[in-house]
């Protein structure tokens, strides 16, 4: 199918969009809007800070001993036993940006700083096993890493497709699609240079900005599992297939492959990892590539393609498949994945999934007026305390309530862009009603904080307007008190 | 994996934000661009009220930033970028505290139903894919970038693109001849 065919297909698909002309006008007058609104994001940022504050607190002057700042180019710090409270110090959300949720436990911590062009770039965290090595960097102001870092160890470059992205603002990933080749010691030296940055934010155009930052690190190299069940070689139709490396690393499931038969544009897509219920697995990487250099291309070697596909390892056990298709041929191969190590992940405050009566019961008398008549006696606060982070000290508070069987949830936080939280007194607080699928209502209101030690107790008083068009009511209030007991599910303990 | 992401939450100087030169230059600059951007929201999500929504937020995000914006710069391919990530993340779930309810939303697909079963399977399928696959298809063949830009947008090279939508078009079974540079 050629060009103009796919993107006839996918224009019928898709539809045709229908430019709202009173779209410009509408961007203007929000623009416009002194505070503009905030997302509920932003509230899990909030949140999120308000833990990583505390994390600093208790850990931070620890960790700072155990990994003082180190000059880059300096010598580099040995691998340090690995404790799960020194990589508590990376917030959560990077780890589960960098798709590092399973071994998070496994990221070595760094303090490595780096100046150029006015730039800190900072390494605060590595991991590395023999599928991918992923950099965690901390970027001051805020930029975006280039697509190319160069990556050597003690045998030269390591060349492999890459990706990157962010983690909490100001924080980003690089991910090589290669681990590092360790020493005997299963320690990897590695160099990063890290060459011109382009900008996060419009405020340094889109170009990059020359600079060189260089990190020089022990890496310790993490085990992987062999997949005994991967052939080493096989006909696949008209292909032949040739397995380099079929292994399950702490993060990854791994398969490297070279397919005699296919050029790298027509090779497609031919490994695909099934879940038990046969569902497929996302890619966490995967790339094709000729399997010489491209001046030694000839009419034979080209249709000879390596390829490298990673999924992130499941959390699960279970017997999962491997799908082998291409070149006129399928073949299906059954592997046994064991759940991953529980020590290589750290733990993450009450699992992924929460439902509202994972949280404590707490007592408030907050009414409600408009789209819920109602006055809640009783709340399960999700969000409760004060902390600082980059954006300044903020107080939260935030709480699940149910009416008429209905789940709903109500987060408000201090705005630490109108005034830091520094005690007690009433605050700005951008605030936002969810419903059960969507936000329904969001505005700012006066948050009044009485007491910040454990039980918090305080009031608010406000009301918020209607977001889009899925209530009749254009307004809530909201006004009462509500207390809250900081805790492990709530960020502050 | 996560393509590289503008995602900046963080407030800026209320003064900042007042400045009405600054406003009229970035008004000039955003707002032919307000078509694609569209465009590019309705493709990757499912309504145009979710659309619009992404849109504009992106908008209020670019503008938090544009203080110190270079006057020789592109603006297209970074806009594009934070427009995506808004549609990101208006798809998927908030990781700090998520509730299961009854049904899960992300799998409503809005499919019109004027569509001929074989669009309806297709746009199906095309919001089935993970969101880089999805985002590169996009804007290629419905926002009609060039892979150069596309690249930009992704924050990626034309050939990590171009073999992005080879693979995504291989899972919605629209087998590429060639992918072209225009």
């Amino acid at each position: 199918m050629n060009e103009a065919k796919i993107r006839e297909r996918l224009h019928q698909a898709i539809g045709e969009a229908n430019y709202p002309l009173a779209l410009p006008n509408r961007v203007e007058t929000r623009l416009g809007d002194p505070l503009p609104e905030r997302h509920p994001r932003a509230i899990a940022l909030a949140a999120a800070i308000i833990a990583l504050a505390l994390v600093a607190a208790l850990l931070g002057p620890r960790l700072l001993t155990w990994h003082p700042s180190v000059p880059a180019g300096s010598a580099p710090p040995a691998a340090t036993p690995l404790a799960q409270n020194q990589a508590a110090f990376i917030p959560p959300g990077d780890f589960w940006a960098a798709g590092l949720t399973s071994a998070s436990a496994l990221v070595t911590p760094f303090q490595l700083k780096a100046t150029s062009a006015n730039h800190t770039l900072t390494l605060i965290g590595a991991y590395a096993d023999p599928a991918r090595t992923v950099l965690l960097f901390r970027t001051n102001p805020d930029f975006r890493l280039p697509i190319e870092i160069s990556f050597s160890d003690d045998g030269g470059l390591i060349n492999a497709s890459s990706s990157s992205g962010s983690g909490l603002p100001g924080e980003s990933y690089y991910s090589l699609d290669a681990g590092p080749r360790p020493g005997a010691n299963g320690v990897a030296n590695l160099t990063v240079t890290v060459r011109g940055f382009s900008p996060s934010t419009l405020a340094d155009g889109f170009q990059t900005t020359p600079g060189t930052w260089t990190f020089s690190l022990a890496l310790k190299v993490q085990p992987s599992v062999a997949i005994a069940a991967v052939p080493g070689q096989f006909v696949l139709g008209t292909w032949k297939v040739t397995t380099e490396v079929a292994e399950v690393t702490p993060s990854v499931i791994h398969i490297q492959a070279v397919i005699d038969g296919a050029s790298v544009g027509e090779v497609g897509s031919p490994v695909t990892l099934l879940d038990p219920s046969g569902t497929p697995v996302g890619w966490v990487a995967s790339s094709a590539g000729v399997t010489v250099p491209k001046g030694q291309l000839n009419s034979t070697n080209y249709k000879t393609t390596r390829i490298n596909d990673q999924w992130l390892r499941p959390t699960a056990a279970g017997t999962y498949q491997l799908r082998f298709a291409g070149g006129g041929g399928a073949q299906m191969i059954n592997i046994s994945v064991a759940a991953p190590d529980p020590s290589a992940a750290l733990p993450v405050k009450g699992g992924n999934l929460l439902q509202p009566t994972d949280f404590p019961e707490s007592q408030m008398s907050l009414n409600l007026q408009g789209f819920l008549t109602t006055t809640i006696t009783s709340g399960r606060p999700n969000q409760c305390g004060y902390g600082s982070g980059p954006s300044g000290a903020l107080f939260a508070f935030g709480t699940y309530f149910q009416v008429d069987g209905v789940w709903y949830s109500l987060s408000l936080y201090s705005d630490p862009a109108v005034r830091q939280y520094s005690g007690p007194g009433t605050y700005s607080a951008p605030a936002v009603l969810l419903g059960p699928t969507q936000r329904l209502y969001a505005g700012t209101v006066q948050l009044t904080v009485a007491d910040d030690r454990r039980p918090d107790s305080g009031s608010v008083q406000g009301t918020l307007d209607r977001v889009g068009t899925t209530t009749s009511q254009p307004h809530l209030s909201v006004s009462g008190s509500w207390t809250c007991m900081p805790g492990s599910l709530l960020g502050p303990g | 994996m996560l393509a590289s992401a503008i995602d900046s939450e963080r407030p800026v100087a209320v003064s900042a934000m007042f400045d009405p030169a600054l406003a009229a230059w970035y008004w000039d600059l955003v707002e032919p661009l307000l078509p694609g951007a569209y465009r590019l929201a309705v493709g990757m999500l499912r309504s145009e009220t979710d659309a619009e929504d992404a849109v504009q937020d992106a908008m209020l995000k670019a503008w938090r930033h544009f203080g110190q914006f270079r006057r020789d710069s592109d603006l297209r391919p970074w806009l594009f970028t934070i427009v995506a990530n808004e549609c990101r993340r208006q798809r998927r779930s908030r990781w700090w505290s998520v509730v299961r309810w009854p049904g899960n939303p992300e799998e409503q697909i809005d499919t019109p139903t004027l569509m001929e079963p074989a669009d309806a399977d297709l746009r199906l399928a095309l919001h089935r894919l993970p969101h880089d696959q999805r985002l590169v298809l996009v804007l290629r063949y419905y926002v009609d970038l060039s892979f150069k830009e596309v690249a930009e947008t992704l924050g990626i090279s034309t050939k990590a693109a171009k073999s992005r939508a080879y693979r995504a078009l291989e899972r919605l079974r629209l087998s590429p001849e060639v992918l072209t540079d225009e």
